[in-house]
C-alpha cells in the first residue's frame, strides 16, 4: 500500500488482505497523510480479508479526518469491507460507496 | 468439511511403535534413577513424565480408556514429582518401576485389542492415587472437566454480551471479528460498539484491542454455548453476559417477525453498499463527531513485547528422524553397487593390458569409495545396544521377585554400537541366557548364598564391547556354577553321551546346549517356553554367531555371545569346490593348510581327521555333503581351510582351492528359499552367479551324521541319498539382483547326472592313509 | 483458500493425526517436533496458526509460545495449545505467555477443525 497524493488528496489502495500483519503499515500511511494535512480517499476494492486491528485503524483516521475538517471517504468497499464494519457494529458510523 | 469418514485407525501403529521407544527411553531413565537416586537429573523426571504423557494423549485419541486411566494417574504422580513436591525415595522409584511395567502391559493390551483385568494393578494405582492426588480411590469423575450442564429447553432466549477487551487481545492473536460470527451462527445478533477509547491516528498503536462492545444475541443456544465462543479471551477482556427471557409469546412472535425481516435484508448482500453511498458526508461527519464526544481518550499503556533478543536458531539438533525404510533401500541399492562393481572389476582383466592397467587404477579408487559408501550407509544403521539392554532390568526384576532371589543387575557397554538387523536377533537369545543365569545360576535361596560365604545379594553383570569386528555380548553370575556331575549324568541318561566317555569340564558344560538337554520335566515357570540353550545356541549360530559358556564349580558363570556387527554384509574367503564357489566367513577361518598324507587318519567311525599339532581336526567334504563332481577328494592334493565352530572347536573343511577374499552382500536364503542345511545364506558374486555361504556349524552337523550314516552305508554298499544342491540353479533374480547380471554358466545349472553321483561314491572308497 | 499451518508435537503420532486432518481439509502443514525446531521451520515465513504441545524436549510448548510473541516476523500469530490437561492451570500458563487457544486431548479431527475455523479467519 502506498499514499498517492494529487491536489491535497491522499488515495490509498487497500491491501487485498488487511489483516493485522498490515495494520501497523497501514497506521503509517495514515499518520503520514495525518502529518501532511490531506484529505483521504481509501479505495476498498480490493480487500479480500479484514481484521479488527485494520479497521479501528481505519476508524480512527476518518474521525481524526473529520475533527480537523478534512474529507475522508471510502470508495468501492468490497464486500468482505462491508461485512466486518457491519460486524463490528462500525458501519453506521462511517461513508463508503462501492 | 465432513470427518465423518475420518479413520483414526491408520494411525494406531504409529502410535505403538512410538509408545515402544517412549517405554524404552523410560525404562533406562527409570534404571538410572534406580542406580543413583541422589543424583536425580531434573530432566529424567520431565523426560519420563513427557512419556507418559505421549502415551496417555495418543491413547486418548483411540479411546484405550483403561491405559488412558493409568497413565494420568501415573502422569500426575510423576508432575509432582518433577515440580519437587514429592521426594524420591527408594520406595517411590520402586513404585514407578512397576508402574511403568503397568503401562508397558496395558499398552501390550491395547495392541492386542484387549484389557486388562482391574484387579490385576488396582492395589499400584492406589499407591499412585494417594501419592498424586493425596487419596487413595480416584472416580473418574473426578478426573475429567465436567461442563455446567444447564437444564436447557431449546426455547429462545436474548443474551445481552457486554465485551470489553483488554488491549492485549489482538496480540494474542484473538479476533473480535471471529467472535462475531460465531455469535451470528448460533443467532440473531446486534451489535453495539464504543469507540470512546479508540486514540487519535497519531496516538494509536497497531496492535491494541480499543473497542467494546454490547451484543444482543437472540438465540435457542444455551448459555455454555455463547460462553463457548469467548472461551479463549476469558483473561483478554471482562466479559459479562446475561440472559433475558423472552417474556410472552406475543413478543416471541414479534421477534419472529423481526428475525424474517433482517434475513431478508441480509440475503441481499449488494443493497447496504447501495446504502451507503447515498448517505451524506455530513450526516456521517455528524455522526462520528457524536462518538467522539467523550472527550478522554486513555493513552494505551506503553507495553510492547520485546522485539528483539529472539532465541531463534540459537540451538541446534543433531540428530534427524528417518524412516527405516529408506535406510534399508539405501543398503540395499548399496549392496548392489557393490556386486556391480565387483562383476566390471572383473571384466577389467579381459581388457588389452595397457587398458586394463589404466582401468585397474580407477576400479581400486572406486572399489575404496564403494566400500567407504557402504560402511557409511552401514553406519547409519548401527544402533547402540542399549534399547536391548534397557529392557532387561525389568526382566530381571520380575524373574528374581518370581524366583524368591535377590538379584542385582549391572550393565556396561551399552552404548556399544551394532547393526540394526542384529538388534532385532539380539533380544531373544540375551533374555533367555538372563533367565538361565538367574533360574539356575544363582543359589536357590538367599540362605544358600550366605551359606556358601557369599553376599546375598546375587549379582548378574551384562555387558556389551566391541571384539575383533564382532559384538561380544558377556552374561555373568556370581552363582553356584554348572554342577559337572549332575550334567554329565543327565546327558548320559539322555543318550546325549555314551556312558564312558571321558570329557573335559569344557565339554560338559557346553552339554548344556545339545538338543535335547533341557527336557519338559525341568521346564519351569522361569526358564520355560519349552526352549533350551540348544535352540538358543542354533539362533545364535544361525545368525553367525557363537555363544559359548565358561563357569568355575561356587564362584558363577560366564555366558559369551559373540555375534558379527552385521548382517547385512560378510568378510567372506570365496572358495572353490569342483565348479561350486562358496563364502566362508573370515572371522571363522583359523588357516588352511595342505596337509602330508601322513596326517591324515580315518577313524573308527568312519570320520576323517587331520592330525595338526597333535590335534585331530575332523574333516568336513563339501563335495560329499552336497554332491558336488568334478572336486579334489584327497585333501593332500586340496586345501584345508580350518575353521573355528561353537565351542571353540575347530573343523577342517575341503576344498579345492581359495579364490579370495571378498565382501559379500548377504541375501537371507529364508526370504527366497526354504532354510537350507549348511548354508546360511547366499551371495551374488562379481560375475553374477550365485554362491552360498557356510554356516559352518551346521556342516559339522551334517558331517557328524553321515559319517556314521556313511559307515553304515559303506558297509550296506548303498546309495547315499545326499540333498542335491546345486548352487548355481537358484535363480539369481530370486535374491534381489536384477538382469544385468551375467547367465550362470550352463554346465552348472544342470542337475548332476546319475552317474556322476556314482562317481562321487567311487570316490568315497579311496583309501585314506 | 487453505490455511498454512504449523503443527509442533514430540509425538509422531499426534503429528500425524493433525496433519492428516487439516490437510483433509484443504489445509497445509508443516511439522516439527519440538519447539527449536519450530523456530527453525518458521524462519522468516510467516503461517497462518501454530499448533504446539506443552510438554515437549529441547524446548516446550509455552517458551515456543513466548519465543513467538516476541519475534518481530510471528509475533501475531495465532497460537493453538494441544493439552491434555483439562483443569485449568496449563490453560492458564497458556495465556499468560499469549496462546491464542488451546484444543484439549483426546485428539478430536473435527473438534480440531472447529477450534482452527475459530481462531483463523
Amino acid at each position: 500500500m502506498k499514499l498517492e497524493v494529487s491536489d491535497q488528496t491522499a488515495t490509498i489502495e487497500l491491501a487485498p488482505s488487511l489483516d493485522i500483519f498490515v495494520a501497523e503499515e497501514l497506521l503509517a500511511l495514515f499518520v503520514d497523510a495525518d502529518n501532511k494535512s490531506l484529505d483521504l480517499n481509501i479505495n476498498a476494492g480490493g480487500v479480500e480479508k479484514a481484521s479488527t486491528a485494520c479497521l479501528q485503524i481505519i476508524h480512527s483516521a476518518a474521525v481524526s479526518c473529520i475533527e480537523a475538517d478534512r474529507a475522508f471517504q471510502i470508495t468501492e468497499a468490497s464486500d468482505v469491507l462491508v461485512t466486518a464494519f457491519k460486524d463490528l457494529g462500525l458501519y453506521s458510523k462511517i461513508t463508503m460507496r462501492s | 468439511m465432513s470427518t465423518n469418514d475420518f479413520d483414526l485407525d491408520q494411525f494406531k501403529a504409529t502410535y505403538f511403535e512410538e509408545c515402544a521407544e517412549l517405554l524404552i527411553d523410560a525404562e533406562t531413565r527409570l534404571a538410572d534413577l534406580q542406580h543413583n537416586p541422589e543424583s536425580v537429573d531434573a530432566e529424567d523426571l520431565n523426560a519420563i513424565f513427557r512419556v507418559v504423557h505421549s502415551v496417555k494423549g495418543g491413547a486418548g485419541a483411540f479411546s484405550f480408556d483403561q491405559l488412558v486411566g493409568f497413565a494420568h494417574i501415573y502422569e500426575a504422580l510423576l508432575d509432582r514429582m518433577r515440580q519437587g513436591e514429592i521426594q524420591i525415595t527408594e520406595e517411590i522409584v520402586t513404585l514407578l518401576l512397576t508402574a511403568n511395567d503397568i503401562l508397558t502391559n496395558l499398552i501390550q493390551a491395547a495392541q492386542n485389542g484387549t484389557t486388562l483385568p482391574e484387579e490385576s494393578f488396582t492395589e499400584v494405582k492406589n499407591k499412585l492415587n494417594l501419592l498424586a492426588f493425596d487419596q487413595p480411590v480416584s472416580t473418574p469423575a473426578e478426573e475429567g472437566e465436567h461442563e455446567t450442564i444447564t437444564p436447557d429447553e431449546t426455547r429462545e432466549k436474548k443474551y445481552i454480551i457486554s465485551f470489553n477487551p483488554k488491549p492485549e487481545l489482538l496480540q494474542h492473536a484473538n479476533e473480535p471479528l471471529l467472535l462475531v460470527r460465531e455469535m451470528k451462527e448460533l443467532g440473531e445478533l446486534e451489535t453495539k460498539v464504543n469507540t470512546d477509547r479508540l486514540p487519535p491516528i497519531q496516538k494509536i498503536i497497531s496492535d491494541e484491542a480499543y473497542f467494546s462492545w454490547v451484543f444482543e444475541l437472540i438465540s435457542d443456544c444455551s448459555l455454555s454455548d455463547v460462553e463457548e465462543v469467548f472461551e479463549f479471551v476469558t483473561e483478554d477482556c471482562d466479559l459479562d453476559i446475561k440472559i433475558e427471557e423472552e417474556a410472552t409469546e406475543a413478543e416471541a412472535e414479534a421477534k419472529q417477525e423481526e428475525k424474517t425481516k433482517s434475513q431478508q435484508i441480509s440475503a441481499e448482500p449488494a443493497e447496504p453498499a447501495e446504502d451507503s453511498s447515498e448517505k451524506s458526508l455530513e450526516a456521517t461527519k455528524q455522526q462520528a463527531v457524536e462518538a467522539m464526544q467523550a472527550p478522554t481518550i486513555p493513552t494505551p499503556a506503553p507495553v510492547k513485547p520485546n522485539p528483539a533478543g529472539n532465541t531463534q536458531a540459537s540451538q541446534r539438533v543433531s540428530s534427524i528422524r528417518v524412516e527405516l525404510d529408506r535406510v534399508d533401500r539405501l543398503v540395499n541399492m548399496v549392496g548392489e553397487l557393490v556386486i556391480t562393481q565387483a562383476m566390471l572389476r572383473q571384466q577389467v582383466d579381459n581388457l588389452p593390458s595397457e587398458l586394463a592397467a589404466f582401468m585397474a587404477k580407477g576400479f581400486e579408487d572406486l572399489g575404496m569409495h564403494t566400500r567407504e559408501i557402504q560402511e557409511s550407509v552401514m553406519a547409519v544403521r548401527m544402533q547402540p545396544v542399549k534399547s536391548v539392554f534397557a529392557r532387561i532390568p525389568r526382566l530381571v526384576r520380575e524373574l528374581a521377585t518370581k524366583l524368591g532371589k535377590k538379584v542385582e543387575l549391572e550393565t556396561s557397554g551399552e552404548h556399544t554400537e551394532v547393526d540394526k538387523t542384529v538388534i532385532e536377533q539380539l533380544s531373544d537369545p540375551l533374555t533367555h541366557m538372563i533367565r538361565n543365569s538367574l533360574d539356575h545360576g544363582i543359589e536357590e535361596t538367599p540362605e544358600d548364598r550366605i551359606k556358601a560365604g557369599k553376599p546375598e545379594l546375587a549379582t548378574v553383570t551384562l555387558s556389551a564391547e566391541h571384539r575383533s569386528g564382532r559384538i561380544h555380548i558377556i552374561v555373568t553370575d556370581d552363582g553356584r556354577g554348572i554342577n559337572r556331575e549332575r550334567v554329565k549324568a543327565k546327558a548320559i541318561e539322555k543318550g546325549i553321551i555314551g556312558p564312558d566317555e571321558n570329557l573335559s569340564d569344557e565339554a560338559i558344560d557346553d552339554l548344556i546346549f545339545s538338543p535335547g538337554f533341557s527336557t519338559a520335566e525341568e521346564v519351569t515357570d522361569v526358564s520355560g517356553r519349552g526352549v533350551g540353550m540348544d535352540v538358543v545356541r542354533r539362533n545364535i549360530s544361525n545368525l553367525g554367531g557363537r555363544i559359548s559358556v565358561q563357569s568355575t564349580s561356587g564362584k558363577g558363570t560366564k555366558f559369551i555371545m559373540s555375534l558379527p556387527l552385521t548382517l547385512a554384509v560378510l568378510d567372506g574367503m570365496v572358495v572353490a569346490v569342483g565348479k561350486e564357489k562358496f563364502i566362508i566367513s573370515l572371522t571363522a577361518i583359523i588357516e588352511s593348510l595342505r596337509p602330508a598324507k601322513t596326517e591324515l587318519h580315518k577313524l573308527s567311525n568312519g570320520a576323517e581327521v587331520v592330525s595338526l599339532r597333535g590335534e585331530y581336526i575332523r574333516l568336513v567334504k563339501l563335495h560329499r555333503l552336497f554332491n558336488i563332481p568334478g572336486a579334489q577328494n584327497d585333501p593332500s592334493q586340496a586345501l584345508v581351510v580350518v575353521v573355528e565352530i561353537e565351542g571353540g572347536k575347530q573343523v577342517g573343511i575341503l576344498v579345492d582351492e581359495l579364490l579370495g577374499q571378498q565382501q559379500v552382500v548377504i541375501k537371507s536364503l529364508e526370504e527366497n528359499y526354504d532354510p537350507v542345511e549348511g548354508i546360511s545364506a547366499a551371495t551374488i558374486l562379481g560375475n553374477g552367479m550365485v554362491a552360498l555361504i557356510l554356516d559352518v556349524d551346521g556342516l559339522d552337523a551334517m558331517a557328524r551324521q553321515t559319517s556314521h550314516k556313511q559307515n553304515q552305508d559303506d558297509e550296506k554298499g548303498e546309495t547315499r541319498n545326499q540333498p542335491n544342491l546345486i548352487t548355481t540353479s537358484l535363480d539369481t533374480k530370486k535374491l534381489g539382483s536384477e538382469e544385468k547380471l551375467t547367465p550362470a554358466q550352463p554346465e552348472n545349472t544342470s542337475t548332476i547326472p546319475a552317474d556322476t553321483a556314482s562317481e562321487a561314491i567311487t570316490q568315497k572308497y579311496e583309501v585314506m592313509e | 483458500m487453505g490455511l498454512k499451518v504449523l503443527t509442533v508435537d514430540d509425538s509422531k503420532t499426534m503429528r500425524d493425526m493433525v496433519s492428516f486432518t487439516l490437510k483433509g481439509a484443504g489445509h497445509s502443514v508443516l511439522e516439527a517436533s519440538d519447539g527449536c525446531e519450530a523456530l527453525r521451520v518458521l524462519g522468516g515465513d510467516r503461517v497462518d496458526l501454530v499448533i504446539t504441545d506443552v510438554n515437549m524436549p529441547n524446548m516446550d510448548g509455552l517458551t515456543l509460545c513466548k519465543e513467538i510473541r516476541s519475534n518481530p516476523t510471528h509475533r501475531l500469530t495465532p497460537i493453538l495449545v494441544l493439552t491434555t490437561e483439562s483443569d485449568g492451570n496449563k490453560k492458564n500458563e497458556g495465556r499468560s505467555v499469549g496462546a491464542t487457544g488451546w484444543i484439549v486431548k483426546p485428539f478430536n479431527p473435527e473438534k480440531l477443525l472447529q477450534v482452527v475455523n475459530k481462531v483463523c479467519p
